[in-house]
């Protein structure tokens, strides 16, 4: 009776040591790749997150840092570098008489998910990607279920969908999101919609707090105010178009890093005085008025401020001011 | 009579070379104050232009410096050991110009160690053609605002 024991003991044994080898829960997993131009987009947060990596969302400043292979890269969804080990990357180089030339090219954005040329991720990031047939294969860590966790702060954006999309996708991938409730009565809050739709799991909610825009959540604002693209930024323009320089009352920037956005006042009426209080007011939304009273002064100079916990920088020139908007430090 | 008649050439005659070394000085002179102008056009590569301002970026925080904005690299060009890399954008201050101008220069030259070596090129030189001014970076801690011809 004792040696049979110790025979299924030993077969067990030997059974699991011959198993072990291949039950690694490694598993070749494949996403839909995006072209654009002549290169090829795949989804960095999907694949990272599935690869055992980390993926941490940033929704108030609209950035997503991720780990993986020992660097750590940030993605800033309106910002033509990555920033890889401290060091700005280009997604994309372009050859001009023998020199590699980097490109401003932002990350695709497409229904809330962030799209990078396949050869960033493999010669900047160093992740084994097979590109075939508009899919991109990759072998996961732990069967695509990682133990990623991401910490999202969401804030409402008049790209509802954008948002909404995003949460979905990371849930997808085991993703947990803590999402922060702003309120906003006059804007339906895209952070709702993403907990409505089950796909979060909303922790410790804030209390209700003033209206917060980034800068792209501002600029997609500005269309209702009569703005209207201009190469990167938007522009108000007399007449409505952009290629008149001349008749421009302002343009409107989205800027990374230590600074959201740009306004830069060229010229006013009483009516784009009004326009530029409205703005202030959604980018400060407590102390616009104030801003503004200090802006309207003839003896303006040049200083940097901070008001609603923005660094507000202001330039004063002969032709125009500038003011360039911190994100909020609280 | 005659001796009348000598006296009025001698007098006409000196006359003449008075006129004559004036006309010369004032030509001299013009050709002075042409030289003193084309003084003040340089030419960098391809490029003819004028310095309006320098501006110092001395307390602009150098890990800052990356480009911000859209820009384009429409031209580089080689010569006397300079790579002089010509770009556009939509900058319209000079931080940011100075930041775009840094970042450029260091992206390009980490981009293409080999070829810069290879090539014997000792300095990177950045234009910025923007909407309203245009600047020129020339690996100090401050920035040209130009006028290009």
């Amino acid at each position: 009776m004792r040696k049979n024991y110790i025979a299924i003991i030993l077969m067990s044994i030997f059974t699991l040591i011959l198993v072990a080898p291949f039950n690694t829960n490694a598993e070749e997993k494949s996403v839909a790749t995006i072209n654009e131009g002549n290169l090829t987009y795949a989804p960095i947060n999907t694949i990272v997150s599935q690869m055992g990596g980390q993926v941490k969302r940033d929704e108030a400043n609209m950035n997503t840092t991720i780990t993986i292979n020992d660097k750590t890269i940030k993605i800033d969804d309106n910002f033509g570098f990555a920033e890889v080990n401290g060091q700005y990357v280009p997604y994309e180089t372009k050859d001009i008489q023998g020199f590699k030339i980097p490109i401003f090219k932002k990350p695709v954005i497409k229904d809330g998910i962030a799209y990078v040329p396949v050869e960033f991720l493999k010669s900047s990031v160093g992740l084994k990607l097979d590109v075939k047939d508009g899919q991109v294969a990759f072998n996961t860590v732990g069967g695509g279920n990682s133990t990623t966790t991401v910490a999202t702060v969401s804030v409402p954006s008049s790209s509802s969908s954008q948002s909404s999309s995003k949460s979905s996708s990371s849930s997808s991938t085991g993703v947990v999101e803590v999402n922060r409730p702003v309120s906003n009565p006059s804007t339906p809050s895209s952070g709702s919609s993403n907990n409505s739709g089950g796909t979060t799991k909303p922790s410790n909610p804030a209390p209700q707090q003033q209206t917060i825009y980034t800068g792209s959540e501002v600029k997609q604002k500005l269309y209702s105010l009569g703005f209207i693209n201009k190469g990167s930024g938007l522009v108000l323009n007399k007449y409505g178009v952009a290629n008149d320089t001349s008749s421009d009352y302002i343009h409107y920037n989205v800027l990374s890093g230590n600074y959201d956005m740009n306004l830069t006042i060229l010229a006013s009426t009483p009516e784009v005085d009004q326009k530029i209080r409205t703005i202030l007011s959604w980018i400060l939304p407590t102390k616009g008025n104030q801003l503004y009273s200090i802006l309207d002064n003839a003896s303006l100079k040049s200083q940097t401020i901070t008001l609603d916990g923005r660094k507000i920088s202001i330039d004063v020139e002969q032709t125009f001011i500038g003011v360039d908007f911190g994100p909020i430090v609280k | 009579m005659v001796q009348r008649r000598k006296a009025v050439i001698a007098i006409s005659g000196v006359i003449v070379i008075v006129i004559l070394a004036l006309v010369v000085i004032v030509k001299l002179n013009s050709n002075v104050n042409k030289n003193a102008n084309k003084d003040t056009i340089l030419t960098l590569g391809s490029m003819k232009y004028e310095v309006k301002n320098i501006v110092s970026k001395e307390n602009l925080k150098i890990e800052e410096s990356v480009a911000k904005q859209e820009y384009e690299v429409n031209n580089l060009e080689e010569q006397d050991g300079k790579l002089i890399i010509q770009t556009t954008s939509e900058i319209d201050n000079s931080d940011e110009a100075y930041k775009t101008a840094v970042f450029l220069k260091q992206s390009i030259g980490n981009l293409n160690k080999e070829k810069i070596n290879s090539d014997g090129i000792k300095q990177i030189e950045v234009i910025i053609k923007g909407n309203k001014n245009s600047w020129l970076y020339v690996g100090d801690n401050s920035i040209k605002e130009i006028n290009i011809n």
